[in-house]
Formats: structure tokens, sequence, C-alpha cells
């Protein structure tokens, strides 16, 4: 100790130790950025989430229209580039003479927030539960375990319908069903990972200093598997915005006026022949911005699984 | 390299496949292939034994090969495909309440009497009806009318047809229930056999919808449902109609055959005789989009529930047929009155003033409706011609809701009053959300809070059962053309264990139009019948217990070839007089 730290008292051991730390962060996310940018398709993902986040994040200020108030009388109005366009509406309207652009933005606000929300707090509890499970083992892990395998046998899709159908449709419903079966994903990763770290000796080595079990769950060993959960989570966020896409299809999910791609989709089937452009505009919507996100989410798992790593 | 073999194999196989099709497409025509021999007798000079002598001589002077060509017509088609939006729920006549049950039903059964395709009523198996006094009908049936399987029809047949719908817990399968139909013709009490061709119909009071209604109720044979059950019946079920039952994939498509033993039909409706078409299918399509693209390749003959939109792209498009019939199926926003803000009549009349219907009428439908004045359709044979409907006029309706203390005091472009939003939830089926949200959206403008919340009927009904809900927006039809149906079920007051008010979803109960609605099922008098019909609507259409939307035609469209076909007010596909032209 006496080498490394000038002066012997905490508060400067603590500086130590964040500067430390921040150049570790510092090195890794220049490693990263290097790791990125040799992987176009993996950025280019990216870039496209990041310009959904951004386009959903300023919808009221960039799109031309009201979302949710129409007008009958420009009713199934098709895209600029068509004969019969009405001037402004770029992308054409719906059956209630919405514009469709503008629906496309304000649905990616519904689509993002629903896979942010049902991956996080999947995440929030999966990770939680997971760590304790894979630690403590016993009956907390039998319980736990077995009552994951239960969920497990359901496939998702049938699961989320038969939840949706019981709570009935809406926003938190359709949260609520979406993570009553995420979490156990991330449980799985968590506790097979915490299995593993537990006998590694760093642990040993937190255990026999005196650290709580708390502090080596939260400290010792959460950082070192945080990358996976962060790389699943990214996976598993695509799949969150079929489901959602899909629930809002079948009129479970997102209810009108509120403008969510899977629903939009779903008016459209009826409107096929003549207004082509009202289901597959938000299809192309749902279908690039769930590409991009498993590309990125690909991406990330290259560079940051060790296990994938050949170099 | 291998790619490419694999795609010309592909190609190859594709070309090898369709050489067959192709061919078999188009009939052969006729070939007849002779030698034509054209001879010509000359005179020629021979020279017999050194003289020379005229002789005749037969003299092939041309061979030519001549083919004759008899082009054979196409065989007619003779089978007649029909895309349903909703599968029937039964093949029991007795058994449903829903539309396209008795659409597929019909073509297989006869009832007394049969509604052409607008109201009128034409006897079918009843030869005549009579009415003895006000409360006893005498039904003389027709003679020789066999049924699929070669038995006649006698007054057996129909006296347990009916008691099979009037009597509680007939119907043994799948679980003992009684008729669903039994509302249909609630006041029929008995039925007595006179002889083999009569029958007496008892009515508990005077009913002078019944012939209307006694449209809608079809004769089973007594005979085969004794011999083999509810269940069996509905497996290969037997009536008296121009088609046999001939198979079935569940529900969803349903093959029926001439029958060619079929008496007729009706003598009032040509043409009569047996059908002209070998067999008719059913299929079920329930998207719109995709049944339309069916009829358009040709896979389906005729389709039903043609959506509005597409109505006029049909009719412009060669080689298809659209047609539209008066529709018996108004729509309605009904209104929760026993809860605010819908207690406040002037709340919901401003709710009618702010809807604009021309527009909804223009626009979703393409002219193809009408918007409706007061609780009845305007084809209804009772309409009170003096009410129009409510002009679209924001600001009367503003001012109605301002006058009940609904006013946007803090700008947020909804109205409040006493510091709650004017918001409601609008519940209605997914069949008809391009109304609802239209609804929606033109109270939003208004300055109401409304969203549109879709439900499966089997959800949402025990709620509406129980006034729990806000809006509710449906239809209700009614074929008869006759107010006591609406009248019963819609704007009655709700009455435990009763039929009155049991599709009344706005808890609306007015003591003056439930005693009209009473006395209009019993009063055969039509001048009468009519000033008490025109009280009743006056009085619901000022109370305004629902937004009176519109009610959109019967719209349907079929191959252009397809002759003798149009649609019907009541959804029924006739098909024992289509046929299909010859080409």
């Amino acid at each position: 100790m006496q080498g490394i730290v000038s002066g012997d008292n905490r508060f400067s051991r603590l500086v130590y130790v964040w500067r430390v730390r921040w150049k570790v962060r510092a090195r890794n996310l220049a490693e990263f950025w290097r790791d990125l940018r040799g992987r176009p398709l993996a950025l280019l993902g990216g870039v496209v989430v990041v310009l959904y986040i951004l386009g959903a994040i300023s919808a009221p200020y960039i799109s031309p229209h009201s979302p949710t108030q129409g007008n009958l009388r420009y009713r199934l109005r098709p895209p600029a580039w068509q004969e019969g366009a009405e001037p402004g509406y770029y992308l054409g309207t719906d059956d209630q003479g919405r514009d469709l652009l503008t629906r496309i933005i304000f649905g990616a606000r519904v689509s993002l927030l629903v896979g942010l929300l049902s991956v996080g707090i999947s995440v929030a509890i999966g990770t939680a539960l997971g760590a304790l499970a894979g630690y403590y083992r016993g009956w907390l892990d039998q319980l736990l375990s077995r009552f994951a395998d239960l969920l497990l046998a359901f496939p998702f899709l049938i699961f989320a319908i038969g939840m949706m159908t019981f709570l009935g449709p809406g926003f938190t419903n359709l949260i609520v069903a979406l993570t009553f079966k995420g979490w156990v994903e991330f449980f799985r990763l968590v506790r097979g990972e915490m299995l593993a770290e537990k006998t590694k000796e760093y642990v040993e080595a937190a255990k026999v200093v005196g650290q709580r079990d708390w502090a080596i769950i939260a400290s010792e060993v959460l950082p070192n598997i945080i990358q996976s959960v962060f790389v699943l989570g990214t996976l598993r966020m695509g799949f969150m915005i079929i489901m959602e896409a899909s629930l809002s299809f079948l009129g479970l999910g997102i209810q009108p006026p509120t403008p969510a791609w899977g629903s939009m989709v779903s008016v459209g089937r009826d409107y096929m022949l003549t207004a082509w452009w009202v289901s597959t505009l938000p299809g192309i919507a749902i279908l690039i911005m769930v590409l991009a996100i498993n590309l990125f989410g690909e991406g990330l798992r290259d560079i940051l699984d060790p296990r994938l790593r050949v170099e | 390299m291998a790619v490419k073999n694999r795609m010309l194999l592909v190609l190859m196989s594709l070309v090898l496949m369709a050489a067959p099709l192709a061919s078999c497409g188009t009939p052969t025509p006729e070939v007849v292939e002779r030698q034509v021999v054209v001879t010509q007798i000359v005179q020629e000079t021979v020279i017999v034994e050194g003289t020379p002598v005229m002789v005749e001589v037969t003299k092939v002077v041309e061979v030519e090969k001549q083919v004759v060509v008899t082009p054979t017509s196409l065989p007619a088609r003779d089978v007649i495909i029909v895309g349903l939006s909703a599968a029937p729920v039964t093949l029991d006549p007795a058994d449903h309440r829903t539309r396209n049950s008795e659409t597929v039903i019909r073509n297989m059964f006869d009832g007394l009497v049969t509604r052409d395709q607008v109201s009128g009523v034409h006897l079918e198996l009843a030869e005549s009806l009579e009415w003895l006094d006000e409360q006893t009908l005498e039904v003389k049936l027709r003679q020789g009318v066999l049924f699929h399987d070669g038995v006649a029809m006698t007054a057996d047949d129909v006296v347990f047809t009916f008691e099979r719908i009037i009597n509680e817990n007939m119907i043994e399968y799948p679980e003992v229930h009684s008729s669903p139909r039994k509302g249909l013709i609630a006041p029929l009490e008995s039925i007595d056999k006179i002889d083999d061709y009569t029958v007496k119909m008892n009515f508990s009071a005077p009913w002078p919808p019944a012939i209307q209604m006694l449209v809608h109720q079809q004769i089973v044979p007594k005979h085969y449902l004794e011999e083999v059950g509810t269940k069996g019946f509905i497996e290969h079920p037997i009536g008296t109609g121009p088609f046999k039952f001939l198979s079935a994939t569940g529900l969803e498509q349903i093959v029926l055959e001439r029958f060619d033993d079929y008496w007729g039909g009706a003598p009032d409706l040509e043409p009569v005789g047996p059908p002209c078409v070998r067999q008719v299918v059913f299929r079920v399509i329930p998207e719109a989009s995709t049944r339309v693209a069916a009829l358009l390749a040709g896979e389906v003959d005729i389709i039903q529930a043609l959506p509005a939109e597409l109505a006029d792209t049909l009719a412009k498009t060669p080689g298809v047929q659209v047609g539209t019939a008066a529709g018996t199926q108004p729509k309605w926003m009904e209104m929760n009155v026993n809860q605010p803000p819908f207690d406040d009549v002037r709340v919901r009349q401003a709710m009618n003033y702010a809807v604009d219907k021309d527009l909804i009428v223009e626009a979703i439908y393409g002219g193809r409706a009408a918007a409706l004045a007061g609780p009845l359709s305007p084809y209804n044979n009772y309409i009170n011609t003096s009410l129009v409907p409510y002009p679209y006029d924001t600001e009367k309706a503003l001012a109605l809701l301002a006058e009940a203390g609904w006013i946007d005091t803090n700008s947020d472009g909804i109205l409040d009053k006493d510091g709650i939003s004017l918001a409601f939830t609008m519940d209605t089926l997914e069949e008809f959300r391009s109304l609802a949200e239209a609804v929606a959206n033109q109270l939003r403008a208004l300055g109401v809070d409304v969203g549109v919340r879709f439900w499966e009927y089997s959800v949402v009904k025990p709620m509406l059962d129980a006034n729990e809900r806000m809006a509710y927006l449906d239809d209700w039809g009614d074929s008869a053309f006759d107010p006591v149906g609406h009248f019963e079920a819609k704007w009655h007051g709700r009455v435990t264990g009763q039929t009155y008010g049991r599709g009344n979803f706005s808890g609306y109960n007015n003591a003056r139009v439930n005693e009209l609605t009473k006395l209009g099922e019993i009063t055969p008098d039509p001048v009468v019948r009519q000033l008490i019909y025109d009280e009743a609507q006056q009085i619901v259409y000022d109370e305004a217990p629902a937004i009176f939307l519109i009610i959109p035609d019967e719209t349907e469209a079929a191959r252009a070839d397809i002759v003798n076909w149009g649609p019907a007010a009541d959804s029924r596909i006739n098909l024992h007089d289509v046929c299909v032209a010859a080409q």
C-alpha cells in the first residue's frame, strides 16, 4: 500500500481507486469503440436505433400533424410519390384521415417505451432473483428455478395473449404481461453465471476479507456478469417490441387512439387492396427497428462476450 | 454452379408442372379429319385396236384433306362458391341467433313464408294463411313437398318445428337448452294440428308482425330428428329446401347439392323449380380484403359484407358486379343514462349534435349508408317521418354542454366541470373500428376526451348487462322492418327474466316508451300503430339515450357471369335462383 498511495488517509485512497476505475473505463470505452467500428453492421444498427430514439423523444416537435386527430375528408390518401396524394401528408393517411408519418413517429414512442420498460423491469427482477438464487442455492433456488421452468413451458406469445385477455388491454397491463415471463431469461442467465463466478478465487478472497454477502453479490460478482445481461437485454428488446406489435395487432395491446405500430398494421389489413401503405409502412418501421436492435445487439455480444473472443 | 443448377431444376420442374395445367384448362374441340376425293368424268379418246374410241373415265382431279372442327362450348359452371364473412354457428334452424347461420340454413330449409330481397313476404311452405281471429292463425300447408330423404312434409313436422322452439329445453345437444329463437316468436303460445295439411297457431295476444317474423323459422323433419337426435341432425341436416347437405369441414366450408325433387319454391318469386346450379359451397373467409381478393381471383363467385371503401373500386372492375340492398342493421352509440355525464339529457343531445353523420356516410361508407333519424331505421315500415337526423352543429353542442356545466375552464382543450374532465371510454367490437374511431375523433374535436376500447362480445356483454360501462357502439339487426324488434330489445327498459330490454345497454327506462312498446306489439290497426310508434320514436329521439348514427346498405359482390343474384335486405343469400350465365 505504501508505495502506491502517497498519503495514508481513506479519502486519497478512494480518489486513487476511482481514478484507476475511470482509466480502465475510458480504455474499455475506446476499445469498445474500436471494436464497434470494425463491425459496420452493428454500427449501422446502433445509429438507426439512436435515430429512432431521437425521433421518439422529439416526436411532438418534428411530426407535421396530430397523431390522434384525423380529418375524414383526407381519408386513405396515398403517400406523396403516388397520384392523388394530399400535400403535407408525406406517407399518406389512414382510414381516419390521420397522417401516417406522424403516427409512425409517435408509434416509435410506444414501441421503444414498451421495449425499454419491459426489458428494464425484467432485468431488474431477473438479475436480483438470479443472483440470490445462484449465490445462496437451497430452497430459494429450488423454488425460483421450478417457477421459472414452469413459465418457460409456455410459448411466450400464447402466454402473453392469455395474460392480456385476463388483465384486459392497456399499457400498464401490457408491461405486466411482458415482464411476467420476461424476467425468466435473465434469471437463468444470472443464476448460471453466479454459479460459475461463485467458485472463483476473487469471491473466496472477498469472503476471507470479511465482506458481507450482499456486497460480494453487488460489487464483486455482478460487475463481472453485467455485460452478458446487457447483451441479452439488447437482444430481448427487439423480441419485446415484436411481442407488443403482435399483441396490438390482435387488439390486446395498446388501445386507440394511441398510435402503436402493431395495431396500425392490423387496421390496414382491411384496406390492403386499395391502400397498401396503411399497413405496409408501419410494418416496415417495425422491421427496421427490430433489425437494427438485433444487429446492434449481436455486435455487442461479439464485442463483450469474452468467450467469443478469438485473438 | 450448384446453386445455378438447382435454380434451373426448379425452373424446369415448374415448366413441367405448368404444361399439363395449360392443356387441361381448355376443353379440346372435336376434330374430324377426312379425305375428300374430287373426281370428274372426262371423255377421253383411247385407241382400241387401232381405232380411236371415245370412252368416259372417272379421273381423280384433286385429293384434299378436309378437317371439320366442331367447336364445343366450355361446360357450364355448375358450382357456385360463396365467401362468407363468418362461419355459421350451427346448421340447426332452431339453435342460433346469427345472420350467417340463417344465410346457409335457408338454402337447405324452407319456412312457411319467405321474404323477397326487400321487405315483401311471400307464401312458401304455407299454401294459405288466414287469421281466424286476432290471435289465431290458420295455416294450410302445401302438399307434395318432400324432405331431402324423400319423406313428405306434413302438419306433424310443422307442429314439431314450432314446439321445439317455443317449449322449454327441447334441444338436447350439446346440453339441454331452450331454443334461442323463441324470442323471435315469443307470443306464439301453442300450435295445433287440424289435419295432415292444416295447423292452427294460437298467439297470446294480437301480434301484428307475426307474418314478417314467421320468415325466420324453418321447418325441420320430425321423423328424422326423432330418429337421429339433434347431434345427428346437425351433422347431416335434412330440410325441404332447394339444396341438400353434402358435406362440411367443421362449419368453415359447407357443401350443398341440388335437390332434384325440390317442390319449386315460393310461387310468387320467379323462377320456380329445382335450383339452377348443381352444387353450392359456403366458404368462410373472415378478412374482408382476402374475400375480395378471392373474388377477383375467381376462387369464389359471391362474397358477403363487401367493405364500403372497396365497393366503388370493385364496381369499376371488369368481371365483377356489386349489389346493394337497404340495410337492416342500424348502428348507435348508447350512453349510460344512469351515470354522469350522460345522466344529463343535454349532454346526450350534445353528443348527437357533435357527430357529422353525413361526413361519415360519405367518407367511410362511400355514400352507401343513411343517417338515422331517431331510434329506427329509415326503411322501417313505421318510421316517424317528421323526425330528421340530428344535424351536425358543434355550436349547439357546445351550448348544450355549457348549459349542463361543461366548459373548458383550464384551456386544455377538454371540457370540464367541477374540476373533472369530460372523458369516457367508448366500448365497441373490432368490426366497428372505423365507425367508432371516427365518432370518437369528432367528439374529441369538440373537447370530449374519448378513448376507444375493443372487446370480445362475450367479455363485454355481462358488463353491459350490468349497466357498468359508459358508452357502447354496436348495431342490432332486425330484418322484419317492424318496430317491435328494436323497441322491445333496445329502448324498452330492462326486465329481468324477460326479453324486454335485452339489448338495452344504455339503461334507458322510460315508462311511457315501455307502455307504447307493449301497446304497439298488440295493436293490429296499422294507423293506430303508426301513432303509437310516432310518439315512442319522438320520445326516444328527444331523450337521446344513444347517438343515433347510421345504417349501412347491405353490399355484396359477385362475378359478372352470376345471374339472378342480388343482395337481400335481411342478408340472406338465396342461391335457389342463382345461375351462371353461359359463356
